[in-house]
C-alpha cells in the first residue's frame, strides 16, 4: 500500500492566514498580508544601474532581514522603501513599492509624510546634539503634538519600549551625545518609534556597536516583531538567522545588485535553493 | 634629522610667542600713552578744539550707529546667503560657484575702493549724502563676504548624519534648519560676526567718503557722523597737539573690540548654543 497516497491532505488555516496562488501554480502559505509589496524595483545612480528587478512581498509584523556582501544594493533597496533615495542626487527609481496597497512613488504621496509612517535607523547612531528629551520631542512637535503632558507621556513610553527608561529617566535633560554607542542607537530607534510608524527600517543597526550593545539592540529588534513591520539590513548572518522571519539575499551580478533568493529564514538557511545562497551561508563566498 | 627636529621644536613656540608679543606691545604702548587721559569724562564729553580737549561721546554714538546699521543689514542677508550656499544649492552649481567667487573677490577688495563705491552709490546715486546710513551700508558690503564665508563653513561642517536623521523623521527642511543646523553652526556664525565687527570697527578709509567726519552728535541716521577710527586718524594726522587723545581713543577702540567679542561669544553660548548639548 502506498502511504503517500493515503496521507491526509494538508489543512490550510484561514484564521489570520491567506492562501495565495503564485505564478508557478503551486500553493504557498502567505502567513500575513504583505505590508510592503515591492515589484520590479530598479535603481540607477547617474544612469548607472545599481539595483535591478527586485520583487519582494514583506509580511506585516515580521522581521525581514536583507543580507549579502557589501555593495550589493541592500541599503539602496532599504532607502527606496521610504524614498530616502531621492535625497541622493542623480538617483532614479523604477518599478513599484506599495505600502499597504498604496504606491509610495505616487505623485500624491508626500515623502515627509511617508517617512513619518516608516521609521528609519542608520548604521552610525545619529542622535541630534540636543538633550535626550529634545531628541524625542522634536519630531513629535513637528507632527503637531504640543501639549507638554502628551509629549512627556510619549517620551516615557518609547523610552520604556526600547528599555532605556531605567537608564536615563533621571537625566533626560543631559546631552544625548553623552550616552554610550548602544544607548545612542536605542535612542535613535526610540526616536523613530515616537512617531508611531507602521514600519521600521534598520540599516545595519548593530555594526557600529560593541558586542554587548549589539546584543541589547538585537533583543530590542526582536521585541518589535508583530507590533511593527521590521526590515533590517545586516552583515551578520548569525544575527539574521536569530532574529529574522524572512531573509532576502542580495548579490552583485554583472556590476549591479540583484535579489538572489527570498524566503522564510528556516528554509533559506537550511535548504537554500540557489547555489550562491548555499555558498554564502556556508562562508565559501562573500 | 635630530638637529632639524630640535630646531623646529624651538621655532614653533617662538613663532607662537611672536603673536602674543606683538599684541602685547600694541596694548602696552596704547596703555602707556593713552591710559592717563582715559577717564569717565573723556567718554561722556563732546570733543573741544578739534579734539585736542574734551571727550569722544558723539564719536562713540556715531560708531555704535554705524555698527548697528552694518550688522542689521549684513547679518540677516549674510545668513540667508550662507544657507543658500550650503543648504539649497548643490556643490558645483553655477549659482553657488558664481556667488562663492564674487564673495572671495569682494573679501579682498581694498577698503578705499569700498569707500569710493559707497560714495558713488549710496551717497550720490541713492541720494543719502554723507550719512551714517551710507557709511553703515558700505560697512555692510565689506563685512558681508567675511561673514558669509564663516557662516557657510559652519553649516557645511554640520554632520550629514543629522540631516539624514532629520529627513528620515519626516522633519521639514525649515524645521531642520531652525532646530538643528542653526544651533549647531552657531559657534562658526559667532566667529564670523566677531570678525565682521572687527573689520567694521577698524574701518577708516571706507567711512571718510561715506559717513563723513564731522565730530558733532548725529541727529539721525541721515546725519553725518565720525567713526572712532576716523577720529584717531584725524587726531594723529591733522590735529597737532592731539596725540594724547588719539592714544586714548585707540585704547577705547581696542577695549570696545574686546568687550564686543566677549559679549558676542557669551550671547551665542547662552541664546542659541545652549539649545545644543555637546557631550
Amino acid at each position: 500500500m502506498n502511504s503517500v497516497v493515503e496521507a491526509p491532505l494538508p489543512e490550510f488555516y484561514l484564521d489570520d492566514r491567506t492562501v495565495a496562488p503564485v505564478a508557478d501554480r503551486h500553493l504557498t502559505l502567505a502567513p500575513q498580508p504583505a505590508a510592503l509589496s515591492v515589484s520590479r524595483l530598479g535603481v540607477s545612480y547617474a544612469g548607472r544601474p545599481v539595483l535591478k528587478d527586485v520583487s519582494i512581498d514583506i509580511a506585516a509584523g515580521h522581521i525581514t532581514a536583507l543580507i549579502g556582501p557589501s555593495g550589493c544594493g541592500k541599503t539602496t533597496f532599504l532607502s527606496c522603501l521610504n524614498r530616502m533615495i531621492e535625497l541622493v542626487p542623480g538617483s532614479q527609481v523604477t518599478g513599484q513599492v506599495r505600502l499597504h496597497g498604496v504606491d509610495v512613488y505616487d505623485d500624491a504621496v508626500v515623502p515627509l509624510m511617508l517617512r513619518r509612517r516608516m521609521g528609519m535607523v542608520f548604521q552610525k547612531p545619529n542622535p541630534f546634539p540636543l538633550s535626550i528629551r529634545k531628541n524625542l520631542q522634536m519630531p513629535l512637535r513637528e507632527i503637531g503634538v504640543r501639549n507638554r503632558g502628551d509629549l512627556d507621556d510619549r517620551v516615557e513610553r518609547v523610552l520604556r519600549d526600547v528599555g532605556l527608561w531605567k537608564e536615563v529617566c533621571d537625566q533626560l535633560d543631559k546631552s544625548a551625545l553623552a550616552l554610550s554607542g548602544g544607548q545612542q542607537q536605542r535612542l535613535c530607534i526610540a526616536r523613530a518609534l515616537a512617531l508611531e510608524p507602521s514600519t521600521v527600517l534598520l540599516d545595519e543597526p548593530c555594526s557600529a556597536l560593541d558586542p554587548i550593545s549589539s546584543g541589547a539592540v538585537e533583543d530590542l529588534i526582536t521585541q518589535l516583531r508583530e507590533r511593527y513591520t521590521v526590515v533590517v539590513v545586516t552583515h551578520n548572518l548569525a544575527q539574521a538567522r536569530r532574529i529574522a522571519d524572512e531573509v532576502a539575499l542580495f548579490w552583485v551580478q554583472e556590476g549591479c545588485g540583484a535579489l538572489i533568493e527570498f524566503g522564510p529564514s528556516q528554509k533559506l538557511f537550511c535548504q537554500p535553493e540557489h547555489r550562491l545562497t548555499c555558498e554564502y551561508i556556508c562562508g565559501m563566498r562573500g | 634629522m635630530t638637529n632639524r627636529y630640535r630646531a623646529s621644536e624651538l621655532l614653533y613656540p617662538l613663532a607662537a610667542a611672536m603673536c602674543v608679543v606683538a599684541f602685547g606691545l600694541v596694548l602696552f604702548s596704547l596703555f602707556k600713552n593713552g591710559a592717563a587721559y582715559l577717564s569717565w569724562d573723556f567718554l561722556v564729553q563732546e570733543p573741544a578744539r578739534s579734539g585736542r580737549q574734551g571727550g569722544i561721546f558723539p564719536i562713540l554714538v556715531s560708531t555704535g550707529l554705524l555698527l548697528l546699521v552694518a550688522m542689521v543689514v549684513a547679518v540677516p542677508s549674510g545668513l540667508a546667503a550662507a544657507i543658500l550656499l550650503s543648504e539649497v544649492t548643490r556643490k558645483g552649481n553655477l549659482l553657488a560657484r558664481t556667488l562663492g567667487v564674487s564673495l572671495d573677490i569682494l573679501a579682498g577688495v581694498p577698503s578705499i575702493v569700498y569707500g569710493l563705491f559707497g560714495n558713488a552709490f549710496f551717497c550720490v546715486y541713492l541720494g543719502m549724502g554723507f550719512s551714517i546710513l551710507s557709511g553703515g551700508l558700505t560697512l555692510a558690503c565689506m563685512v558681508l563676504p567675511i561673514f558669509v564665508r564663516a557662516a557657510e563653513s559652519g553649516f557645511t561642517a554640520v554632520q550629514e548624519d543629522w540631516r539624514l536623521g532629520a529627513a528620515a523623521l519626516g522633519m521639514s527642511k525649515f524645521s531642520t534648519l531652525v532646530n538643528i543646523l542653526l544651533p549647531a553652526a552657531t559657534p562658526a556664525i559667532t566667529v564670523g560676526l566677531v570678525l565682521g565687527i572687527g573689520r567694521a570697527l577698524a574701518e577708516t578709509a571706507a567711512l571718510i567718503y561715506t559717513s563723513g567726519y564731522v565730530d558733532r552728535m548725529p541727529d539721525s541716521l541721515l546725519d553725518s557722523g565720525r567713526a572712532l577710527s576716523v577720529h584717531i586718524y584725524d587726531l594723529s594726522m591733522n590735529v597737532p597737539g592731539a596725540e594724547h587723545n588719539a592714544y586714548a581713543s585707540a585704547l577705547v577702540l581696542i577695549l570696545l573690540l574686546l568687550i564686543i567679542n566677549g559679549v558676542a561669544s557669551w550671547l551665542a553660548e547662552h541664546l542659541l548654543h545652549k539649545r545644543i548639548k555637546r557631550s
